[in-house]
C-alpha cells in the first residue's frame, strides 16, 4: 500500500515537471513579493502600492511578505536559493546586493546572483548638513572643516562611514563619527545641533527647511536635487553609492517572465498611484530597463569595491 | 472657534467614528492574544489605510494602538502571556490574582487603570505638545544616556531576594543584547554566522520564551494541582473577587497617578519605550508598597494598576516628539510616521501650520478612542475571560500554539520559533533558580539603546568638562550612582541582620 502510494506521488511530479507552465502564461496563481525590510518603512509603503499596480497588470495576487534583517541582507540570502519560476521575486533598493556582500564576508551571496527585471524609483543618497551651515557645496564644506579642525558626522549605516573615510581620505579631515541608528537618530542629531555634516538616504527631505543638500552620493544627479552636485563631480574620483530600487529575480528566471515584469514596471512608473507616493515620500520615480538596471548594478558593485579598497576597507 | 465646528464635525462624524471603533475592537482583540502587540496590530493594518482619508487613516491606526495596549494585559493576566514586553509587569502581578480567583477584579482594574493612564496621556499631549517639542529636542544622546543609566540601576532593584542574581541575570541580558551586527560599521557580533540575527536576537520571541513558554513547561510538570487550581480560576462566587472595590481605588490611586505621570514622561522621552514606562511605575509601587516579593506571589491589584496605567499613557506621549519635530518617541510612533507618509504629511515643525485642523481631529478622534476603549474592553473582557473556563488541558496547547504563531510573526518565520523555544529552556532553568528574568529582560531591551547613546556621548563630548553643558544628563548620572550606593548599602544591613540572627 505504502508503496503504491510512493508510485503514485512520484508519478504525480513526474507529471508536473513534465508539463510546465508556459512561461508567457506567467503568473498562474498568485505571487510573492519579497520585502528586506519591517512593514511601515519607505520602501515597504512603495513596494505595497506597487504590488496593487502588479496585481492589475499582471491579472494574479500580488503579495507582499518582509522578511528584516542586516539591511535587506536576511531577506536577499534566502531570496538566492528559491526555485527560479517567478513565484517569488524581491523589491528593495539595489545596495543590498551591491553594498552589503563586499562588507560583511559572512554573506553568501553577490549582486551576480539576482536577475534584475528594472528600476522603478531611487533612494535621494545625499551629503547634508544643518540648514545655518556656514557652507554650501564640497568646497566649502572642507575649508570649514579644516578650519574647525575636526568635524562631527552623523554614521547612519557602515556605508555612509565608508562615503565620508573616502572623502576624509582624499581632503585630508579629521572626523569623529557618531554611530547612529536609521535616518531618524541622524534627523534628530542634525537638527539638535550635535553634528556638522551627516549621510541621508533622503529623509531630510521630510524636514523642510531643516537641511542642506551639499552633494549627491550618486553617480549621476538625482531626480530631486538636479542643481546639487555629485561627489564625483566635486572632485572626488569613484566615490558613489547608487541605490535605486529595483525587481529581481533568482538566477535562472526563464526571460519570458522578466520581459513581462518589465513591461508591468514600466506602466506602474507612470501609474497616478505611484506618483502619489513618490512624490509623498520624496523619492522620485526613474524607470529602467531590465537591461539599465543590469548595467547598473554592475558598474555600481565595481565602483564601490575601488572606493573600499581605496580606503583600506577589510569586510568582517 | 470659528474653525472648530468643522473639525468636531470631522472628527465625530459616523464614518470617523466607525473606523475608531474598528480599531479599538481590532486592536484589543490582537492584542488580547499572546505574543501579539501594538506593532503588529499597527504595521499590519498600515495597509488597510491607503484609501481612507487622512484623518479616518491615522484615527483608525491610534485606535489600534490604543486597544491593542489595553488588550495585551487581559492574555497577562489570564495566562501569564504578555502580548508585548511592556505588560511583563502586569502578568507579574496579575496572573497570582487570577490563580487566585479574582482574574475578574484584575482585568477591569488593568482596564480602568489602563484608560485613565490613555486618556491623561492623550491632554497632556493636546496641551503641551507644541510647547513640550522644544525641550524634547535637547534630549540628546547624553541626557540620554544618564537616563538610561539611571533607569538600569532602578530596575536592578527590582531583582528579588538576591542582587547579585539580579545582575547577574541582567548583565546576561545585556550581553544577549549584544548578539547582531554592530551599529558603527556593520561587523556582526556574537553572531555565528546566522544572518538571521543581524538585526539581534527577535524580542518578541525571547519574551514569549522566557515568559509564557517556560511558564507552561513548568505548569505541564504540575498538571494535576493546576487542574484543582482551575477550579479557583473559574472565579469565586464572590462579588468583592469579580468587581473593583472601593478599596482597591483606595489602594490603586496613588498607582495609578504615578503611572499616570511616569508613563507620559518615558512617552514624551524618544527613545525609551513602552516597557520602561511600565516596568519603572510597577517598580516604583512594589517599593512604595514595602510587600516586596509578595506582590509577584499573591498578586496585587495595584501591582496592575500602576503596570497597566503607565504601559496606555505611553502610546500618546510618545506621539509628543512626532508630532512636534517629527521624532517617534516609540514603536507605534515610528510606525505612524509611515501611515502620514503615505497620506502626503510630514510630521513635524510645520505640522501645527499646515494641517492644523488634521491634528485637532486626531486629538478628539484619541479622546473618542479612550472612551471607546472603555466601552470595549468593558464588555470584550466578558467573552476573552471566558478561555478560564477551559481545562488546563486544553488551555495549554493552545497558548503553546499562539505562542508559536507569535514568535512565528515576529521573529523571522521558523527561526523565532527556535529562539523562542530556547529563551523558553532557558527561563526554565532561571525560574527554577530564582534568577531575575524580569532584569534578564530589561538588559535586553534597554541594551542597544544604553551602547548607542554611549557611543555617541564618547564621540560627541571630547573633554569631561563639556558635560557641564549637559545638566539633565548629569542630574541622572548623579541619581544613578546614589542608586547603586543606597542598593550596596540595602543588601548589606540586610546581610548583617541575617547574620545577626
Amino acid at each position: 500500500m505504502k508503496g503504491l502510494l510512493k508510485a503514485f506521488v512520484a508519478a504525480m511530479f513526474a507529471l508536473g515537471a513534465a508539463l510546465p507552465a508556459s512561461a508567457t502564461d506567467w503568473p498562474t496563481g498568485p505571487i510573492t513579493m519579497l520585502i528586506g525590510y519591517k512593514a511601515g518603512g519607505g520602501t515597504d509603503t512603495k513596494g505595497r502600492v506597487l504590488a496593487k499596480i502588479l496585481t492589475r497588470e499582471l491579472g494574479q495576487q500580488v503579495n507582499v511578505i518582509n522578511r528584516a534583517g542586516g539591511g535587506q541582507a536576511v531577506a536577499l540570502e534566502g531570496f538566492k536559493n528559491e526555485e527560479p519560476n517567478g513565484d517569488m521575486f524581491f523589491f528593495g533598493a539595489v545596495t543590498g546586493m551591491t553594498l552589503n556582500p563586499q562588507i560583511n564576508s559572512a554573506l553568501q551571496f553577490t549582486a551576480d546572483d539576482y536577475v534584475y527585471a528594472g528600476g522603478l524609483t531611487e533612494f535621494q543618497v545625499t551629503m547634508v548638513a544643518p540648514a545655518d551651515a556656514p557652507f554650501d557645496d564640497m568646497a566649502g564644506f572642507v575649508a570649514y572643516a579644516k578650519e574647525k579642525g575636526k568635524i562631527k558626522y552623523a554614521s547612519l549605516s557602515p556605508g555612509a562611514k565608508i562615503v565620508m573615510q573616502a572623502i576624509a581620505r582624499q581632503s585630508g579631515l579629521e572626523v569623529d563619527y557618531i554611530p547612529t541608528k536609521g535616518g531618524r537618530g541622524m534627523v534628530q542629531l542634525v537638527l539638535s545641533g550635535q553634528v556638522d555634516f551627516a549621510y541621508s538616504g533622503g529623509i531630510h527631505a521630510r524636514y523642510p527647511g531643516k537641511f542642506k543638500t551639499i552633494a549627491a552620493v550618486s553617480t549621476r544627479r538625482l531626480g530631486n536635487y538636479p542643481d546639487t552636485e555629485t561627489l564625483v563631480e566635486a572632485g572626488y574620483e569613484g566615490v558613489a553609492i547608487d541605490a535605486p530600487t529595483v525587481v529581481a529575480f533568482p538566477k535562472g528566471i526563464d526571460p519570458a517572465i522578466v520581459a513581462k515584469m518589465e513591461a508591468a514596471l514600466k506602466v506602474a512608473s507612470t501609474d497616478p498611484d505611484m506618483m502619489k507616493i513618490s512624490k509623498s515620500i520624496n523619492m522620485p520615480i526613474v524607470y529602467q530597463t531590465a537591461a539599465e538596471a543590469s548595467e547598473l548594478v554592475k558598474e555600481s558593485a565595481a565602483a564601490i569595491r575601488v572606493m573600499l579598497d581605496t580606503i583600506g576597507y577589510k569586510a568582517s | 472657534m470659528d474653525s472648530f465646528l468643522p473639525v468636531l464635525e470631522a472628527a465625530f462624524a459616523p464614518g470617523n467614528l466607525a473606523w475608531i471603533l474598528f480599531g479599538v475592537t481590532l486592536g484589543y482583540l490582537v492584542g488580547a492574544l499572546p505574543g501579539l502587540g501594538k506593532g503588529t496590530a499597527t504595521a499590519v493594518a498600515i495597509p488597510l489605510t491607503f484609501y481612507l482619508s487622512p484623518l479616518a487613516a491615522i484615527a483608525f491606526l491610534v485606535g489600534i494602538a490604543k486597544g491593542s495596549t489595553a488588550g495585551s494585559a487581559v492574555s497577562a493576566i489570564l495566562l501569564n502571556t504578555p502580548g508585548e514586553p511592556s505588560s511583563t509587569p502586569t502578568a507579574m502581578a496579575g496572573y497570582p490574582l487570577a490563580r487566585a480567583g479574582k482574574a475578574q477584579k484584575a482585568l477591569k482594574m488593568g482596564l480602568f487603570a489602563s484608560v485613565i493612564g490613555d486618556l491623561f496621556s492623550t491632554i497632556v499631549l493636546i496641551l503641551v505638545a507644541q510647547e513640550l517639542a522644544e525641550y524634547a529636542l535637547g534630549i540628546g544622546p547624553v541626557e540620554l544616556t544618564g537616563i538610561l543609566a539611571f533607569s538600569l540601576v532602578f530596575i536592578a532593584g527590582l531583582s528579588g531576594r538576591s542582587m547579585i542574581k539580579g545582575l547577574i541575570a541582567g548583565l546576561f541580558g545585556i550581553l544577549v543584547s549584544c548578539i547582531g551586527l554592530e551599529v558603527e560599521t556593520g561587523s556582526p557580533r556574537l553572531t555565528f554566522g546566522l544572518i538571521e540575527v543581524y538585526d539581534g536576537l527577535p524580542l518578541i520571541p525571547v519574551a514569549i520564551g522566557m515568559l509564557a513558554l517556560s511558564e507552561m513547561m513548568i505548569q505541564i510538570g504540575q498538571r494535576q494541582r493546576l487542574q484543582e487550581e482551575a477550579d479557583l480560576l473559574r472565579g469565586s462566587g464572590i462579588r468583592e473577587d469579580r468587581v473593583v472595590t472601593l478599596g482597591d481605588w483606595r489602594r490603586s490611586a496613588r498607582a495609578i497617578l504615578r503611572g499616570c505621570l511616569i508613563g507620559t514622561g518615558v512617552g514624551i522621552l524618544p527613545g525609551l519605550g513602552a516597557s520602561v514606562g511600565s516596568f519603572l511605575s510597577y517598580g516604583a509601587e512594589r517599593r512604595a508598597s514595602g510587600r516586596g516579593a509578595d506582590f509577584e506571589e499573591t498578586g496585587a491589584i495595584e501591582g496592575v494598576a500602576a503596570a497597566e496605567s503607565a504601559d496606555n499613557a505611553v502610546v500618546p506621549a510618545s506621539f509628543v516628539p512626532l508630532f512636534a519635530i517629527g521624532i517617534p518617541g516609540s514603536v507605534i510612533a515610528a510606525i505612524l510616521i509611515g501611515a502620514f507618509t503615505i497620506q502626503g504629511i510630514t510630521p513635524g515643525p510645520l505640522l501645527f501650520l499646515e494641517n492644523r485642523d488634521l491634528i485637532l481631529g486626531v486629538y478628539m478622534s484619541m479622546i473618542a478612542a479612550s472612551l471607546f476603549l472603555l466601552l470595549i474592553g468593558y464588555f470584550g473582557q466578558n467573552v476573552f475571560a471566558r478561555i478560564v473556563r477551559v481545562s488546563p488541558a486544553l488551555v495549554m496547547p493552545i497558548v503553546v500554539f499562539l505562542c508559536c504563531l507569535g514568535a512565528y510573526l515576529q521573529g523571522g518565520g521558523a527561526f523565532g520559533i527556535g529562539v523562542m523555544a530556547l529563551f523558553g529552556v532557558i527561563g526554565f532553568f532561571a525560574k527554577k533558580y530564582d534568577f531575575s528574568f524580569v532584569t534578564f529582560l530589561i538588559g535586553f531591551v534597554i541594551g542597544p539603546s544604553f551602547e548607542l547613546s554611549l557611543r555617541q556621548t564618547l564621540g560627541l563630548v571630547t573633554d569631561v568638562s563639556e558635560l557641564l553643558d549637559h545638566p539633565v544628563a548629569l542630574v541622572f548620572g548623579v541619581l544613578a550612582v546614589f542608586g547603586v550606593w543606597r542598593l550596596t548599602v540595602l543588601q548589606r544591613r540586610q546581610r548583617e541582620a541575617i547574620v545577626g540572627d
